[in-house]
C-alpha cells in the first residue's frame, strides 16, 4: 500500500473514530490511527511517538490528531 | 552585566522585501535542519514548506487540509529552537505551490510561517528588519 492509500486510509479513519476520541482523551492529547483504529495516545507528541516505537511501530506511518480538535477542511492563505 | 534575551533579527529580502524567520526543525533521525521561511500573519497555518522537505522533516503524518493554494499535505514537525523556547511539535503542512511562489521572491525561502507559529513568541519590525524573541514569562 503506497504512503497516499495510507494516509487516505488513516484520514477516513479518523473521521470514523473522531467522536470516540474526543469523548475518551483529554482535549490536547495526541492519538495515532493505523489500521482503522486507535494505536496510542499520549499527552505530548514525542510521548506517544516513544510509545508507538516501544510497540515496533513506525510513527511516519501514523496519523496523528490531537483529541478535541477540529480541523478544518479549507483554509485561505492571505498575503501571497 | 547579564546579557538581554535572544533576539533573532533578519533583514527584509526578497524582490518584494519580506519578513522572515529562520526555524530550526529535528528530523525522525535526530538531525538538524534550519529553514528560513517567510513570516505571514495572513496564514492560518503555522509552518508550510515544500513537499521534500515535508517529507525529509515530518515525525508523523497529520490531518491535511484544502486551501486557495489546492491541497496541502499535513506532518507534524518538531521544532528546536531552545533560544526562542520553542521546542514543541507544531502541525506543518507540505505544498509545492505556496514553495514556489516564496521562491519566486528569493531562493533562500523554503515555505512560510503563520499566525499560529507567530504567536507563540513576541515579533516587530522596523524600516531595516523583522525579529522575534521568546515570549516573556517562558522558561
Amino acid at each position: 500500500m503506497s504512503e497516499q492509500d495510507d494516509r487516505e486510509r488513516n484520514a477516513a479513519a479518523y473521521k470514523r473514530l473522531k467522536p470516540t476520541i474526543d469523548q475518551t482523551y483529554p482535549k490536547g492529547w495526541f492519538v495515532g490511527i493505523a489500521d482503522d483504529r486507535i494505536v496510542g495516545a499520549a499527552a505530548n507528541f514525542r510521548d506517544l511517538e516513544n510509545s508507538l516505537r516501544s510497540q515496533g511501530l513506525d510513527p511516519r506511518k501514523i496519523l496523528v490528531v490531537e483529541a478535541g480538535v477540529t480541523y478544518p477542511d479549507y483554509v485561505t492563505i492571505f498575503a501571497l | 552585566m547579564t546579557p538581554g534575551p535572544y533576539i533573532q533579527q533578519n533583514a527584509y529580502k526578497g524582490t518584494r522585501p519580506c519578513c522572515s524567520v529562520c526555524l530550526r526543525f529535528e528530523a525522525a533521525d535526530g538531525s538538524m535542519h534550519e529553514r528560513e521561511l517567510v513570516a505571514d500573519t495572513g496564514s492560518p497555518c503555522a509552518v508550510i514548506l515544500g513537499q521534500a522537505d515535508l517529507n525529509l522533516l515530518f515525525r508523523s503524518p497529520a490531518a491535511g487540509i484544502n486551501t486557495n493554494f489546492g491541497p496541502l499535505t499535513g506532518g507534524w514537525l518538531q521544532l528546536h529552537m531552545p533560544e526562542l523556547a520553542l521546542m514543541q511539535s507544531i502541525l506543518g503542512y507540505g505544498s509545492d505551490t505556496v514553495w514556489q511562489v516564496v521562491q519566486s521572491d528569493s531562493p533562500d525561502f523554503a515555505g512560510l510561517v503563520g499566525l499560529p507559529l507567530l504567536r507563540t513568541v513576541e515579533y516587530g519590525g522596523n524600516d531595516s528588519s523583522f525579529w522575534v524573541r521568546q515570549l516573556p514569562g517562558v522558561p
